[in-house]
């Protein structure tokens, strides 16, 4: 099948829906109509993309911390408390794996037996299995606006369902699915999501916006330049489908001169390819992602993560962060840990506001190197594609322009090596195919040969070796840090 | 008393010293043990990395940060109360908790309050009652009844260097005994500790005695013991304005530096506001260095301390862990020396050692994520170092006028007329008549500045910020603000609502 970046016809979409509620006998309970009235009867506030606008227009950074369990009861609870003890503007279901992967069956076979045992057999919110009523039970209990968490090749019953239950937010794209999935095909994957993106559309031209929200999980190991273009480019697929309202989410790596340059170009760069292809009407914000690597099992030493990286979220001019919490070293976190998040994170976003961070001449070169790059890579991108992102996205996946470092997914090239440098900021070891600019290439190379006379070693991958040993203990910074 | 040294900004003669020094070490029996030879060839047998003044100055070459607890005050005591052994032996494994566990670099000890009120009696009886009971009745580390015996059993059970905090109007024969047995470091100051700490100490003795300590300091550092001053910049520890910091612990820190100290470490005092603090720290090493080399000790090795907030602290440990964090965020992008760490459970009482353990690693994370990090210029950091440092010239120029070149001279004068003044000092003499506020980017700034002699552009430029405050809040400019100030950064905010 041809995948193109246009939008598709209403009545393609319309047809094609009958398959996708027909998975799951709760499908049948998903009417857009009834769905269209209730988004528009909402409170005020209660809608994320108006919130991330707002957000964005006043210099103010949201918080979303992340949750879910199987029971309907406890998922409210949870939030409830999120929402009351963590003042957490946006609140999640994380859904669980069962759901994902479309087990709607053994997910359903899993929420009865955590009611029998009272306590959840799942890690995540079955959304499918309990259907529009049971969210819509969810939505109602609660005074923020919801936001589905997943990221799969294929949540398009799971976005039906949340959606029409009153779900504003909706996280994932394409892109991200790369680390998640082993052998769908690129063309699959951006099906399936152009899917979710057209019904969020659809929604946005009834006048209800649905915020989407994009970001690669393996943020921890790919170079910024090369995260952001591929969370744009899960921004422009949406904006082909009519939905305007798009978060961009970037992972913090620690190097502070990095985070905050990738956070104000990914959003510049957001802004810049909406404009050139015409999605006048898009809304860019940006999310930081707090440190997505393995976290110090030492409560002190968490801390000092997730208040950098809301230091990071303010100065990089994000509306919105996602936190992590203290006892992210054991697992799912208590809902008291991340209650704590929020509150360490609130604080810092407080502080923070009121100290800019100096535009300096190493933030303006990092910021610099990044447009170079992501220019480059996407420019190449619309070329393979002939003007057409989508066709341009699928070649550039084949040819390697567009390599995602780790990725479980065969049909990635895995040619790419990244390595930090002697500040901790990441660079390419080896860029493979992507399309670099010259003076991109030198500076990645001045800056790891820096750290190689500090370590004593030539750059290898036995940097990167150390580099992804280091990301298990927390943030891999400072003298030390990442040799092994 | 008779036969003191004048009051003023001169090195004591050997004479002078060793009179005084007579008359100190007779008011209690174990200044007796103290012998200057014998000292100096115990302090011959200790490492150089436990030495304060040794780690300060490697720390300030390499461009390191190091950490030292804030406060273990009678913590120590009531685990000897708990587990029924001797305060020596509560104090030993506590400072090693916060060693071990905390990683601190540097381990300090607090003087229990019938030693800072130099009361060694009451002192004993209680070190009796502690012994006997199996109940602590100190709330802090009695130097002097435990002698120099007492204080080399904790030298030799711990591997860092270590520091008396007093606080004390007069700490004489605590260092005394303190310096003969392996410490290194005392926070001090003699305009300083009664601004901070007390309500009538005459201001002549409090110099006289903070100029013993110097000059003792002086002859240990002469003997092959480096001593380090740290220049005690905490004040009231409530809203100060950094110029009223750096002004307090630069004129100390001559003060101190007149008896021949050669390491000197004034701290400053975290506002919370990241662009004031980086411009406090780095104006007041740049100020100091100054004027030590134009009062002719240019040979004095100048380090900086940053205090992290001495104000009301969160309850809530998570908000602790932010400000915390905060706070070294600025001491590393700063680039102070070394930074003093706030426990996480401060506002509750009494802090565990593992309260400060966890503090220090979380500082020490910080340290580590922004070791390789510069916080580089801008113009909103030059503005905020431009009037921290021409306020502070004013205020020391103005004291070294008014002493016609001699500081100590000055200060008696200065205090009168409020040339010299802190916001919601203890003190009674002191003239009281500042009231800062925060603007709207929490900034401390003078909603009053009195009668220091403040350059106009300043005085202007504090005006205007708040008035933007004003503005923007719809409050007029008056001390409710500053009321309201008072509690906002443990609430979570920096200027209050």
């Amino acid at each position: 099948m041809e995948i193109l970046q246009r939008k598709w016809d209403l009545d393609y979409f319309v047809a094609e829906r009958p398959a996708v509620l027909a998975q799951w006998p709760t499908g049948q309970g998903v009417d857009l109509e009834e769905a269209l009235a209730y988004h528009r009867g909402l409170p005020g506030g209660r809608n994320a993309a108006h919130a991330l606008a707002a957000a964005k227009a006043a210099g103010r950074v949201l918080i979303q911390p992340r949750a879910g369990v199987a029971l309907i009861e406890e998922q409210i609870e949870l939030l409830r408390f999120l929402q009351d003890h963590g003042d957490a503007d946006l609140l999640p279901s994380t859904i669980d794996s069962y759901t994902r992967n479309r087990r709607f069956a053994e997910a359903e076979a899993a929420r009865k037996e955590s009611l029998d045992r009272g306590r959840s057999m799942l890690n995540g919110f079955p959304s499918v299995s309990y259907g529009v009523k049971g969210c819509r039970q969810v939505v109602e209990a609660l005074e923020r606006p919801l936001i589905v968490r997943t990221a799969t090749p294929d949540f398009r019953l799971g976005a039906e369902i949340m959606l029409a239950a009153g779900y504003t937010g909706h996280s994932h794209g394409a892109m991200g699915d790369l680390a998640y999935s082993k052998d769908t095909s690129m063309e699959e994957i951006i099906y399936n999501w152009q899917y979710v993106d057209r019904l969020a559309g659809y929604y946005e031209d009834n006048g209800c916006p649905v915020s989407r929200e994009h970001y690669i999980p393996l943020c921890s190991v790919v170079p910024p330049g090369h995260q952001i273009v591929v969370t744009v480019i899960d921004g422009l697929l949406q904006m082909g489908q009519g939905a305007n309202h798009c978060l961009l989410g970037y992972g913090q790596n620690g190097s502070l001169h990095q985070d905050i340059a990738a956070l104000q170009v990914m959003r510049e760069m957001g802004e810049e390819y909406a404009a050139r292809l015409g999605y006048t009407n898009a809304v860019v914000t940006t999310s930081l992602h707090q440190w997505m690597g393995g976290f110090p099992e030492d409560e002190a030493k968490a801390y000092s993560i997730i208040c950098a990286g809301a230091a990071v979220a303010a100065w990089g001019g994000a509306s919105m962060t996602i936190v992590k919490t203290p006892d992210e070293a054991f697992g799912v976190p208590t809902r008291e840990a991340n209650v704590q998040g929020c509150v360490a994170t609130r604080t810092i976003l407080e502080y923070a506001a009121c100290s800019a961070f100096p535009e300096t001449e190493q933030l303006r070169t990092e910021a610099e190197m990044l447009r170079h790059e992501v220019r480059a890579v996407m420019d190449r991108v619309l070329d393979l594609g002939e003007g057409d992102l989508a066709r341009g996205v699928v070649a550039s996946f084949k040819a390697g322009v567009i390599d995602i470092p780790f990725s479980p997914n065969q049909h990635n090239r895995a040619r790419v090596m990244p390595v930090r440098d002697w500040s901790g900021a990441f660079r390419y070891l080896d860029p493979g195919n992507i399309p670099l600019p010259a003076t991109v290439w030198e500076y990645h190379q001045e800056q790891v040969a820096r750290r190689g006379e500090l370590e004593g070693r030539k750059p290898s991958y036995n940097m990167t070796i150390a580099d992804i040993y280091a990301l298990s203990k927390g943030l891999p910074l400072g003298a030390g840090a990442r040799l092994n | 008393m008779k036969d003191q040294p004048d009051l003023r900004m001169h090195r004591w003669s050997d004479e002078e010293f060793q009179a005084m020094r007579g008359e100190v070490l007779g008011t209690w029996p174990t200044g007796q043990e103290v012998h200057l030879d014998e000292a100096v060839a115990y302090l011959r047998t200790l490492p150089p990395h436990q030495n304060q003044a040794w780690v300060l100055k490697q720390a300030l070459t390499e461009g390191r940060t190091v950490m030292q607890p804030s406060n273990l005050s009678d913590l120590p005591g009531k685990q000897a109360a708990r587990e029924g052994i001797a305060v020596v032996d509560a104090w030993i494994k506590v400072l090693l908790e916060v060693q071990n566990d905390g990683q601190a670099d540097v381990l300090p000890i607090n003087l229990d309050t019938y030693t800072r009120e130099i009361n060694y009696q009451m002192a004993e009886l209680d070190v009796e009652e502690s012994r006997g009971e199996g109940r602590n009745v100190l709330n802090g580390f009695p130097v002097a009844n435990y002698g120099i015996q007492g204080c080399r059993r904790v030298r030799e059970a711990v591997d860092r260097p270590l520091v008396v905090r007093s606080g004390a109007a007069d700490s004489r024969l605590v260092m005394e005994i303190a310096w003969a047995s392996g410490f290194s470091d005392v926070p001090c100051g003699g305009i300083i500790m009664p601004t901070s700490h007390h309500k009538n100490v005459a201001l002549a003795d409090s110099i006289r005695n903070w100029q013993y300590v110097a000059r003792l300091g002086a002859w240990y550092t002469e003997h092959g013991w480096p001593i380090n001053h740290e220049v005690y910049g905490r004040l009231s520890g409530t809203l100060i304005p950094p110029s009223i910091c750096l002004s307090y612990i630069i004129i100390d820190s001559l003060i101190q530096a007149a008896q021949g100290i050669k390491f000197v470490s004034p701290g400053y005092t975290a506002t919370g506001n990241l662009i004031q603090d980086v411009a406090g720290v780095r104006v007041l090493k740049r100020l100091a260095d100054e004027y030590m080399a134009r009062f002719n000790f240019a040979d004095v090795t100048v380090s900086t301390t940053f205090y992290q907030w001495t104000g009301a602290f969160p309850y809530d440990p998570a908000r602790s862990y932010a400000l915390i964090c905060w706070n070294s965020m600025a001491a590393v992008l700063g680039g102070a020396t070394q930074v003093i760490v706030k426990p996480v459970q401060e506002a509750t009482g009494l802090p565990t050692a593992q309260a400060n353990a966890q503090a220090l690693r979380a500082t020490k994370a910080v340290i580590t994520m922004l070791c390789n990090q510069k916080f580089p210029g801008s113009p909103e950091l030059a503005e905020e170092m431009h009037y921290i440092e021409i306020e502070t010239r004013a205020i020391v120029n103005r004291v070294i006028e008014l002493g016609d070149g001699d500081v100590v001279v000055g200060v008696a004068t200065a205090f009168e007329n409020g040339v010299l003044d802190c916001p919601f000092s203890c003190w009674l003499p002191i003239a009281n008549k500042v009231m800062p506020a925060r603007d709207v980017n929490g900034a401390i700034r003078f909603l009053d500045h009195g009668n220091l002699p403040l350059p106009a552009e300043a005085v202007k430029f504090h005006q205007n910020q708040l008035e933007i405050r004003s503005r923007l809040s719809g409050k007029a400019l008056d001390c409710d603000l500053t009321a309201a100030d008072v509690f906002a950064f443990s609430e979570g905010r920096l200027t209050g609502r």
